[in-house]
């Protein structure tokens, strides 16, 4: 992996090379996203739209991103991870894809 | 359009993050984009941490019309080691070594035979090469010599043939050597008498190059892998030797590792890896 250490895609648009086109995200051979990681991403995401950005709530999702990181220690996926620590807070019916996808989002941005 | 991933190699979390930040959503369990195509240059195993979720991803996207996947050199040995030959024998030896390098995703694989079956059958489906009306990709060197051996052995969206594995995997055959070149690059013998010691300090007569590079360089500005390179001659390698490219296209290719900033290594080249 390029870059020591992370996965590199390119955004083909049909045009010559740019470097702005080289998106990519570090790898984690040992260790994992801490909670307060997690918590960062979970609030700046806010999936569950509890308006916590506009209230500055910034532990909104601190139990939440407790959770998600004892799956993580457990070994599951970290998507896997924020998906069953969202349905364990709110309910099943109501964390979608895109509420995980988000968290994702944010873990990938930081 | 295309987003053209590197080598994954079990990195499925990284994947995810990656998928994620690049605008793709999850349906029915399958990443997917509605204007986008994910294409993989191949090595989605060995080494990381997540093996089966990483293929499992890219197959399902790949299934689905959502992505595009090439073999990787660790497909391809992949499917040597699972595979055997009339006399019961593995066409990649069980080696300690051998083993040692596969082991995450054997790992994986073995706790589940049925997967295992699935996935090196999937495997032995995926195109060496593509040839798109856009862009190319191989793994990693484009050889217009070593795609012509390919084309007698494979099908026309460049996926060997099931029947001709063993001759893939014998080093006196000349779809071996092709599949040499494409999948793992160019190698360029040194001068008589010229040698190095690998970083397992193995000694070696060949090196690994960058192929890539559009003017002539010299055997130290060519090497890959080479601890110190100044113990290479400083004399320039014809260009007869290296396979070039007509640049009638952007190629990607992957499984450099280079250790530099993401970038295009020339004008229409670009390594993701």
């Amino acid at each position: 992996m390029a870059e020591q250490g992370a996965l590199v895609t390119y955004r083909f648009n049909g045009a010559s090379f740019e470097n702005a086109n080289f998106v990519s995200v570090p790898t984690r051979p040992t260790g994992h996203f801490s909670a307060e990681q997690l918590n960062q991403a979970f609030y700046l995401a806010d999936p569950m739209q509890t308006c916590c950005v506009e209230n500055e709530i910034t532990d909104e999702y601190q139990r939440i991103a407790e959770h998600a990181r004892a799956l993580l220690v457990e070994r599951f996926a970290l998507y896997d991870a924020i998906e069953q620590a969202l349905i364990a807070a709110f309910d099943e019916d109501w964390v979608e894809p895109k509420h995980v996808i988000a968290v994702l989002e944010k873990l990938a941005s930081s | 359009m295309y987003d053209i991933v590197g080598d994954i190699h079990g990195y499925a979390d990284e994947l995810e993050l990656l998928l994620a930040k690049l605008g793709y959503q999850k349906k029915n369990s399958i990443w997917q984009h509605s204007e986008r195509t994910l294409i993989s240059v191949g090595d989605l195993i060995d080494r990381g941490p997540q093996q089966k979720r990483a293929v499992d991803i890219i197959r399902a996207m790949t299934a689905n019309g959502f992505a595009k996947t090439i073999m990787g050199n660790h497909e391809f040995n992949a499917v040597a080691y699972y595979v055997r030959d009339k006399n019961g024998e593995p066409l990649r030896a069980h080696t300690v070594k051998n083993r040692q390098q596969h082991l995450a995703f054997l790992n994986e694989a073995e706790a589940i035979p049925t997967w295992y079956h699935e996935a090196i059958s999937w495997f032995k489906q995926l195109p060496v090469l593509l040839d798109l009306p856009e862009l190319r990709v191989v793994h990693a060197c484009w050889h217009p010599t070593s795609v012509e051996v390919l084309k007698d052995y494979c099908t026309d969206n460049f996926t060997l043939k099931p029947s001709y594995f063993k001759q893939a995997n014998d080093s006196a055959h000349p779809l071996y050597h092709a599949l040499e070149v494409l999948m793992k690059g160019w190698e360029l013998s040194l001068p008589e008498g010229v040698s190095f010691n690998d970083k397992d300090g193995h000694k070696r007569d060949k090196i690994r190059t960058r192929w890539w590079l559009e003017q002539d360089g010299n055997y130290q500005d060519l090497a890959i892998g080479v601890p110190d390179v100044s113990i290479l001659p400083n004399e320039r390698v014809p260009s007869s030797q290296m396979p070039g490219y007509d640049n009638a296209k952007p190629l990607f290719i992957g499984h450099y590792w280079l250790h530099e900033s993401a970038e295009a290594v020339s004008a229409h080249i670009a390594c993701v890896d």
